[in-house]
């Protein structure tokens, strides 16, 4: 959870910090956005050295195995090394999730951009255009850039975190893809820690039986993509187009994950420092 | 969480005491050979233009954008796996040079960590001195800073001799895992997998017979083995769900799963007719002989194979020669298979101190002396007579006599391995950092020249001053231009034109055309250009290179354009 408890501090306190300098500036620049990032890494390091994981000491991968002559396990260890199967399958799944969503999130070919889900369609183009208005140097907190009046109500943190990477000069997509992967590593993890492999999957699978009709036509699609089924895939449809999600997740998992250490596991200590939990 | 504080500061404090205990007690010289093969790989990775391979690659993984995975094909024999790599690192970092190539240079590295994890089969010095060879080697640094298959090859076939070593030595799952991931790797990688099993097999037996013949220690037979049917199930169930998932397009393109066995009536053809890369019989140990003298060692060590008293040494000599065999019946031969040919040599090049101090029984030296003899006249009469130009005949008459001397003594073996090493280095900084286009080297093998530079510098820095450039209009008229289509994949309006073909309209903004098709191109067009002679690789003509003036005028100051066309007046 200390690698969690830094990713996640320092993608909040760079946004946090971009904001903020972004008001007072007047906008954002490549200073700014420079600063910012700087000042989440510093933060992500501090959260990684005090934050205190109980889990990590008493995991049974952990136990002290008796090792051969070559320094490999014994044998002794066999009924456990297994056990942990359905875990990396879930994993597994969750990766190709991942690596086929984000990677093909928008992608160039020959003149035009394209865009893999149909779910995002409409919602990674105004993702795209707050990204753009926070890098150009909009006055923050910005007018809507899609309406003629009003301020911008939408939560754009997570585009707004895309800007400063945008500022320092990480291509657009590129940027895209960064940040979709290493959160859906941290939802993959923080879903482990708090719910185990049954989290993992329950997330991944979601949305009763419209996904078995794979098995009538052989194709690999998101049946429940169809107009006609209210019940979508959770992944699909909020996780990879509602980009506050990419962070909204992650944290919300570690803030119950520090609860419940805390008021129902009887921690030594709160995991979470004060300041990181705020 | 008042009290949390200090107790915070003093686990700080604790991680730092126990960092420091760590760094100081660290055994540093695997770090530095590991980091001396990270820098001679790594530095000025650029340098050399993408190869005509490296551009098809490129290629490959611009379709697996668009078609969303990897479309196997089996008369392109060669595996999937590549392919996804390259595109998660240009996903991750970019369609550029250094993230087409950076996940092969980690896998070299890789291959050096991985040489040093022979250790508990060949003995700590063994697996260093072999490790030490691979970082310094010419051939493993310059097939490791281009974007091709081979260091897979490399990697995962180590991966499974490792395996089939410490299965026979440890018997423990560890080495299972390790033979079944090897086996699938490298049917992920190339087809020519199977010379490497085959092999594998085969120097099996002949080690049986060689122990017959010259008894190993009793510790050399197998060991009890520790891994059972689940471990063997998981290890097969594993392997078959990778090679499914890879070779099916991510479980799209099904019918991919046939290339397996399909590639082989292609690869067979290939191999016995050689399309126009036919080589000698004797090419690798051409090879050998001018670039790598820590494997000719490792080679002549084997000469003494029945002495080799440990049984991994024993094994990867048999399997080192029988592979080269192998190898060198396929007509079909590119260079940079060599890396794949020659690993074992470097254990035997390590391991030549088990065999100190060497006492040959006078009938063995008398034996010794005669074949030198002998290969001495031959090779001059090879020189003068025969007119045969190569340097090998010629080092292993002089190498040889060396070695056995050398072996009598640990202290003169050791001076004798570090001068050759030495010699190893100053070849690989000579070729990879000063010679690495030039196309009298044969590990130089149709590599593309640096005058592709004309083309693409002007083209990719008006890109970075306004990415608006991307849409220039460009036409490639010419045959096989590759590889351009991937350096200029980003250039939407390019065209590439082969044969009878011919763009209309034809002016653009830039021309590449090749040289029997200048006339009729200048016939038709109308702009002003300024023109520049260039040759994409060896064995093809050279072409002609035109910017529209107007566009292009920065790059040429003070010069008029070099042709004018019939509407520019």
């Amino acid at each position: 959870m200390k690698g969690l408890a830094a990713g996640l501090t320092f993608f909040n306190i760079a946004t946090v910090c971009g904001l903020l300098l972004g008001i007072f500036g007047g906008g954002l620049g490549r200073t700014t956005a420079t600063l910012s990032l700087l000042a989440g890494i510093v933060a992500g390091i501090a959260a990684f050295l005090q934050t205190y994981d109980p889990g990590s000491k008493t995991r049974p991968v952990a136990a002290a195995a008796p090792e051969a002559g070559d320094g490999t396990s014994a044998a002794p260890q066999k009924r456990t090394r297994y056990s942990q199967v359905f875990l990396w399958l879930a994993v597994a799944f969750f990766a190709l999730f991942a690596v086929r969503s984000f990677c093909w999130l928008l992608y160039i070919e020959g003149d035009e951009f394209k865009i893999q889900s149909p779910n995002n369609l409409g919602d990674l183009a105004l993702h795209i255009t707050y990204i753009r208005d926070f890098a150009n140097g909009t006055p923050l907190w910005p007018a809507n850039p899609i309406y003629p009046i009003g301020h911008l109500r939408y939560p754009a943190g997570t585009d707004l975190f895309n800007a400063l990477l945008s500022l320092v000069h990480l291509d657009l997509i590129l940027g895209l893809v960064w940040v979709g992967l290493a959160a859906s590593t941290a939802t993959c993890y923080a879903l482990f820690r708090w719910g185990g492999t049954f989290a993992i999957a329950g997330f991944l699978c979601n949305g009763g039986i419209a996904g078995f009709e794979f098995l009538s036509t052989g194709r690999f699609l998101d049946y429940q993509g169809d107009k006609t089924i209210a019940w979508k895939s959770l992944p699909l449809s909020m996780f990879v187009t509602q980009r506050g999600l990419l962070y909204a997740i992650p944290a919300g998992l570690l803030l119950l994950w520090q609860w419940r250490e805390r008021y129902f596991r009887n921690a030594r200590r709160a995991p979470l420092p004060f300041w990181v939990e705020v | 969480m008042d009290g949390a504080a200090p107790a915070e500061f003093r686990s700080f404090q604790d991680q730092f005491k126990s960092w420091k205990a760590a760094l100081a007690t660290a055994d540093w010289t695997p770090w530095l050979i590991i980091a001396l093969a990270a820098a001679l790989r790594i530095l000025l990775l650029g340098i050399k233009p993408p190869h005509f391979d490296e551009g098809i690659n490129g290629w490959f993984v611009d379709q697996m954008v668009k078609n969303g995975y990897y479309k196997y094909d089996p008369t392109n024999y060669h595996g999937p796996l590549h392919f996804y790599v390259l595109f998660l690192s240009q996903t991750l970092f970019g369609r550029n040079l250094w993230a087409l190539r950076m996940p092969v240079v980690l896998m070299s590295v890789v291959c050096v960590w991985l040489t040093m994890k022979f250790e508990p089969l060949v003995g700590r010095p063994v697996a260093r001195w072999a490790a030490l060879a691979m970082a310094v080697s010419p051939g493993f640094v310059f097939y490791g800073r281009y974007s091709i298959h081979e260091v897979w090859l490399v990697f995962f076939s180590m991966l499974f001799v490792l395996g089939l070593l410490g299965l026979w030595r440890f018997g423990t799952s560890r080495y299972l895992w390790c033979a079944g991931m090897g086996l699938t790797g490298m049917i992920l990688t190339k087809e020519t997998y199977i010379i490497h099993v085959g092999c594998a097999a085969v120097a099996a037996a002949v080690c049986y017979v060689s122990n017959r013949l010259s008894p190993l220690p009793q510790e050399a037979r197998p060991s009890k083995q520790s891994w059972d049917w689940v471990d063997l199930a998981a290890v097969i169930a594993v392997g078959l769900a990778l090679i499914a998932f890879f070779y099916s397009g991510t479980f799209i393109h099904w019918s991919g799963l046939r290339g397996l066995y399909q590639s082989y009536a292609a690869w067979f053809a290939t191999g016995k007719d050689g399309h126009g890369h036919e080589k000698p019989l004797d090419y690798w140990i051409r090879l050998i002989g001018r670039y790598e003298l820590p494997i000719l060692i490792g080679l002549l060590t084997c000469l003494f194979c029945q002495r080799l008293k440990n049984i991994s040494l024993r094994y990867l000599a048999i399997y080192g020669v029988g592979t080269l065999i192998a190898y060198s019946i396929v007509k079909y031969k590119t260079p940079w298979c060599i890396i794949s040919i020659v690993w074992p040599f470097l254990f035997t090049f390590g391991g030549a101190i088990s065999l100190v101090p060497l006492r040959l029984r006078a009938k063995d030296s008398q034996i010794l002396i005669a074949g030198l003899v002998v290969a001495a006249a031959l090779t001059v009469w090879f020189a003068v007579e025969r007119e045969y130009q190569f340097v090998w005949p010629f080092l292993v008459v002089v190498a040889l006599p060396f070695l056995a001397v050398a072996l009598r003594n640990s202290t003169s073996l050791r001076a004798m391995q570090s001068v050759v090493l030495a010699v190893a280095f100053g070849w690989t900084i000579w070729l990879n950092f000063f010679r690495c286009t030039t196309d009298t080297e044969p590990y130089v093998y149709v590599q593309t020249y640096n005058d592709i530079f004309k083309l693409t510098r002007p083209l990719l820095t008006l890109a970075r001053r306004n990415p608006l450039n991307y849409t220039m209009t460009g036409h490639l008229i010419r045959n096989s231009s590759y590889p351009l289509p991937w350096i200029l994949g980003d250039f939407s309006r390019v065209g590439y034109y082969e044969h009878e073909t011919l763009p209309a309209p034809l002016d653009a903004d830039f021309l590449l055309v090749q040289g029997d098709r200048i006339k009729e191109v200048e016939e038709k067009l109308q702009k002003s250009y300024y023109t520049e002679p260039l040759t994409i690789r060896p064995y093809q003509d050279t072409s002609k290179v035109y910017f529209e003036a107007t566009r292009f005028k920065d790059f040429f100051p003070g010069r008029a354009p070099d042709f004018t066309g019939k509407g520019s007046g």
